[in-house]
């Protein structure tokens, strides 16, 4: 493809804050994270702006409603309580929300597989960097288990790694928020401690409970996306051996 | 005279390209041959609904995050707090994720997938004078190259 022809279905874009693109997905992996938390599946997908938007949403009905607290009532046998805390009005919103982000991240993941399948088609060159007055991004190999460690010990960290500030700032500072909202730090200590009843007593149970789908997020996606970047790398280099270093000049040996 | 390496796709690969453009060799003297990796081709209609090769990790994350939540609610009533029930779900669900995973995987691509970061990837030829072989072996090794070979060229006429 020539060098100045436009790029009708890119691959991927490697911006100074985010790298972003196209990859196969399995569309119930997507629809999935969106059960865990609506907004999960867009972000994994890219759609960055939808995933904290619905994100945020899903947050302050959750907090309203106190979806959580009747969550941990219910799964424990104590459905009165969870009748009782539930506020009725905040949890028709959260239905709502759920529903709607389980469907949409669904039907945009079988949509953008075949855009990928596209771009893949169009063999359009990559651009590999970015450099500006701020910001330095490039496309890099790297281990997969190694972001995901980062984002074990820090949700979001893994993700800066990669150069995808966006997503990881988001994932950082919202995981900082749940974290001190819960009062997680200091159940581990208590708990490292063996102090189990004043670790039980000092949680926030309602922001507890973002936790496990939080860390488990921020895990699966640093990883995901190592795997992806890594690949990408090897197209683009492909792309780049072939276009410089296929001469019909080079002296073939035996002609 | 020909030399031919392998390599896998990596920065230090275009590096070494570059090395030796530097050090005289033409660029019209070098050919790449990007391979297609084996277990690395595009099934196109079988996968458009479905994921490709993070699999693996799928599973893990999957039960990872549902274990890890029924930990923490059960942690509630039980003893220990949800700090450890938590915790010991998160790994136990991650591991059976892996397992899982790893079975199915065995199971659909029993003998087709090697594990890849010993594969080859790129093949590069380089024609250059009898005195240039050591030179390009020498940058070749020293970017990491899996393997080389020397191949003489036609004799001078």
């Amino acid at each position: 493809m020539a060098a100045n022809q436009t790029v009708r279905r890119p691959k991927l874009h490697v911006g100074s804050y985010s790298i972003n693109g196209f990859h196969l997905r399995n569309p119930y992996v997507i629809a999935w994270w969106s059960l865990v938390y609506p907004g999960f599946g867009h972000l994994a997908l890219g759609s960055i702006t939808k995933g904290v938007f619905l994100f945020l949403g899903e947050l302050v009905i959750n907090y309203m409603a106190h979806v959580n607290l009747a969550i941990l009532y219910s799964f424990t046998g104590q459905c009165q309580m969870a009748r009782s805390v539930l506020d009725t009005q905040w949890l028709f919103l959260y239905v709502g929300i759920l529903v709607f982000s389980i469907y949409d991240s669904y039907r945009l993941a079988v949509e953008f597989n075949k855009l990928s399948v596209l771009a893949d088609r169009e063999y359009a060159r990559i651009t590999p960097m970015t450099l500006t007055a701020t910001s330095i991004n490039a496309l890099v190999k790297r281990q997969p288990w190694v972001s995901a460690a980062w984002s074990v010990v820090l949700p979001g960290s893994g993700q800066l790694m990669l150069g995808e500030n966006i997503r990881a700032i988001f994932l950082m500072v919202v995981a900082g928020g749940i974290i001190v909202q819960s009062h997680a730090l200091q159940a581990i200590g208590l708990t490292f401690t063996g102090e189990f009843a004043l670790a039980k007593a000092i949680i926030d149970w309602q922001w507890f409970l973002n936790i496990p789908s939080f860390y488990s997020f921020a895990i699966w996606q640093a990883y995901v996306a190592t795997v992806e970047i890594n690949k990408l790398f090897e197209i683009e280099q492909a792309q780049h051996l072939k276009s410089q270093f296929q001469s019909s000049n080079f002296p073939m040996p035996f002609n | 005279m020909y030399i031919l390496a392998s390599f896998q796709y990596s920065l230090h690969l275009e590096l070494a390209i570059t090395d030796l453009i530097e050090r005289g060799i033409t660029r019209e003297h070098l050919f790449a041959v990007p391979l297609e990796v084996r277990g690395e081709t595009r099934e196109i209609f079988d996968t458009i609904h479905h994921a490709d090769g993070v699999s693996m990790f799928d599973g893990a994350a999957i039960l990872g995050a549902a274990l890890m939540t029924l930990g923490v609610i059960y942690g509630f009533v039980h003893e220990w707090g949800p700090v450890i029930w938590g915790l010991a779900g998160l790994v136990g669900g991650f591991g059976l994720g892996f397992v899982i995973d790893y079975l199915n995987g065995i199971k659909r691509h029993s003998k087709k997938n090697r594990r890849r970061e010993q594969l080859s990837e790129v093949i590069i030829m380089v024609k250059c004078n009898a005195s240039q072989v050591d030179l390009v072996k020498q940058v070749f090794w020293g970017h990491q190259a899996l393997g080389l070979g020397v191949l003489p060229g036609k004799k001078p006429a």
